[in-house]
Order: structure tokens, then sequence, then C-alpha cells
């Protein structure tokens, strides 16, 4: 079609480096990661008017051209750097959630008051919070414990 | 030389096609298309944007959404938007699916279908991101150039109206050099 050859006299070619970047971008899906944190430094440089790339990069001992590639969030970060960053920056960049090893075991000792102890039971492995609720009478003097051991002997899993 | 082809059958040339506007790239875009993605992925660069754009995005209609939302918005998008198109261009040009399934025309109520139509593509009904290209056949398209886009009409923000002016500058080119598939004009678009 002679349409077509028109386009072909004017076309400079092929595009590779789109195509390389795409593939990219699709291997590496921790690049997300890497835009939360971007994001992250952005905001902390710009609610610091003291601050900028290139003193983030000087206290950092490292280039500015570092620096402009981790705020766009291209760059597979080491914990090392991330934790420099958030020491130079006074800023958390990332946190840890629970999970079962920081988190009391079965049963949590929800509410005291007067005279009644309750719990709620909770699965810390499944992350069920079991609707099961158990108030303990205790008197003077009772230990937490024992009312605790109470309630496990009455306490039938959900 | 003005148009680079983005993913491009050999023997009948049809497919993405981007054009070359006297800008400078950036050091990884040659053209439109390529420089659209680096940016819409580039948190620097969308930060800084809705930074010096905050009265277009702090609006009732953006009511509740913060800029790490839009920026979060931003990025998805383009992902979606490349993975679409790399979808078609690593599926070769033989699937079935035409690329006008992806960019639709850019005016409602258009009855008709006009040489060099104007396109766009965006990835969801309500996205934010948009790419313009000129229609050549329901598989060949020619990328003008694209937007955040944060206003309703085209024509509220400097930088969609500059879009318009690019897809002039596109259409004035094909002209000048008669890439006009008028055998197309037959057809019409299948279909959603």
């Amino acid at each position: 079609m002679s349409q077509n050859e028109n386009l072909k006299k004017v076309s400079k070619g092929i595009s590779t480096k789109w195509r390389e970047n795409a593939e990219y971008r699709s291997k590496n899906k921790w690049l997300t990661y890497s835009s939360k944190i971007a994001r992250r430094i952005l905001a902390a440089i710009d609610a610091n008017p003291e601050l900028n790339q290139a003193k983030l990069a000087s206290l950092l001992n490292v280039s500015p051209q570092q620096i402009s590639k981790i705020v766009k969030g291209k760059e597979n970060l080491t914990l090392e750097t991330i934790y420099n960053l958030s020491q130079a920056l006074s800023v958390e960049l990332i946190s840890f959630p629970n999970y079962q090893w920081n988190t009391t075991s079965s049963i949590d000792l929800a509410i005291k008051s007067n005279n009644t102890v309750n719990f709620i039971a909770v699965d810390n492995m499944s992350s069920l919070l079991l609707i099961n609720t158990f108030s303990y009478n205790v008197w003077s003097g009772t230990s937490a414990q024992y009312a605790l051991n109470k309630f496990n002997e009455s306490y039938l899993p959900v | 030389m003005k148009i680079i082809g983005i993913f491009v059958n050999d023997d009948t040339y049809e497919g993405l096609h981007s054009f070359v506007h006297d800008t400078d790239y950036s050091d990884e875009a040659e053209c439109e298309f390529d420089q659209l993605i680096l940016q819409w992925t580039d948190d620097e660069y969308v930060s800084n944007y809705l930074l010096a754009n905050k009265s277009f995005w702090q609006t009732p209609y953006f009511e509740g959404v913060t800029m790490d939302d839009l920026i979060e918005t931003i990025r998805a998008e383009a992902v979606k938007l490349e993975d679409l198109i790399y979808g078609y261009a690593t599926d070769g040009t033989n699937n079935s699916d035409k690329l006008q399934m992806i960019f639709k025309p850019l005016h409602d109520r258009e009855h008709r279908l006009p040489v060099h139509q104007e396109t766009k593509a965006k990835a969801s009904k309500k996205g934010l991101l948009r790419i313009y290209a000129i229609r050549l056949d329901d598989n060949t398209f020619i990328v003008t150039g694209g937007a955040i886009k944060l206003t309703k009409q085209m024509d509220e923000h400097e930088d969609t109206i500059k879009e318009l002016e690019k897809i002039e500058i596109v259409k004035k080119y094909l002209r000048a050099n008669d890439i006009t598939y008028a055998d197309d004009l037959i057809y019409y678009y299948e279909p959603e």
C-alpha cells in the first residue's frame, strides 16, 4: 500500500529503548517499593527548608546523581542505604508489621475491672480473632495467671 | 525524520508509531511515547508536577484523595497502559485484537470516521493518564503525546491545550507527507 510506503519513508526505524525499559519494569516488581520509599524521601526534603537533594547527597557521602536516581523510585536500594537515608532525614522510610512472634500468644488479657477479668481469645498463628469472651470472678489476691488458668479450663476453641 | 516505530509489522508497517517532536527528550527516551512512560513512572517528576498543579487537584472532585494516592494511581495506570501495549507488541500484530481497542476517539459523539482521527488511550474509565494518537487504520496509530489529565476538558489546562497543538502539528506533518490511509475509511469501530 502506497500510504504504508510513505510512512516507512519517514520512519526512523524502531525504538529499542522502550521495549527494554518495559521488560525491565515488568520483571522488577520491587520498583513499587522503591517508589514508595522515593515519595517519603521527597516529602521529607520538601518539609525541611534546610535540606535539598545536594545536601542529602553530601550528608550520605554519595553523588547527587545517586540521590537523583533514588528519588525517581528506580533504584534497588540496599538495607544499608535505606537505614542511612532514614538517619539523615530523621524519618522512618520503612516499617515492619506485627507478626506472631511479637504479639501475645493465645490469650490476651483485655480488660480488668473490679473483680472481673475479661479475656479475648486470639489465634495469632491464623490471625483470627476467635469469637469467645470470658468473665471470671476473682477475689482479692488472685493472680492473673490463676484467672488465666481458669479461663483456659473453660475455653473451647471455636 | 519525525516518526519512530514502537512496534511495527515489517511487512504491513501496521502497529504503534510515535512522533518525535522538536524537543529535548531525556537520555532514556527517543520519542513522545518513551518520554511519557518514563515520566509517569518517575516519582520525582510526578510529585513535582502535582505540587505545581495543586489548584487542579485540591478540588471537590478529588476530595479525600492524597498526593500519595495520586502518585500511586499515576504509576499504576502507567504500568497498566504499558503492559497493555507491551502485550500487543509481544503478541505481534497478528493478534485479532486491533490497536483501536486501546485507542478510542478523542471526541465524544463523533458520528463519522475522519481521516487522521484524533484518539486517546487510558488505563480505565476514570483514569488520569492519556496517551494521544492519530489513527491511520484500525491497527496503525501514531502517538502525538500524552498528559496527566486533572481537568474535565482539555482546554482547561495549559498542558492539555499544548497536547491539542501537538496533535495538529502531527496531522499537518502527515498531510504534508501524504500519509493517509483512505482505504480504511470504509470501516468503522467494532463494538467494545
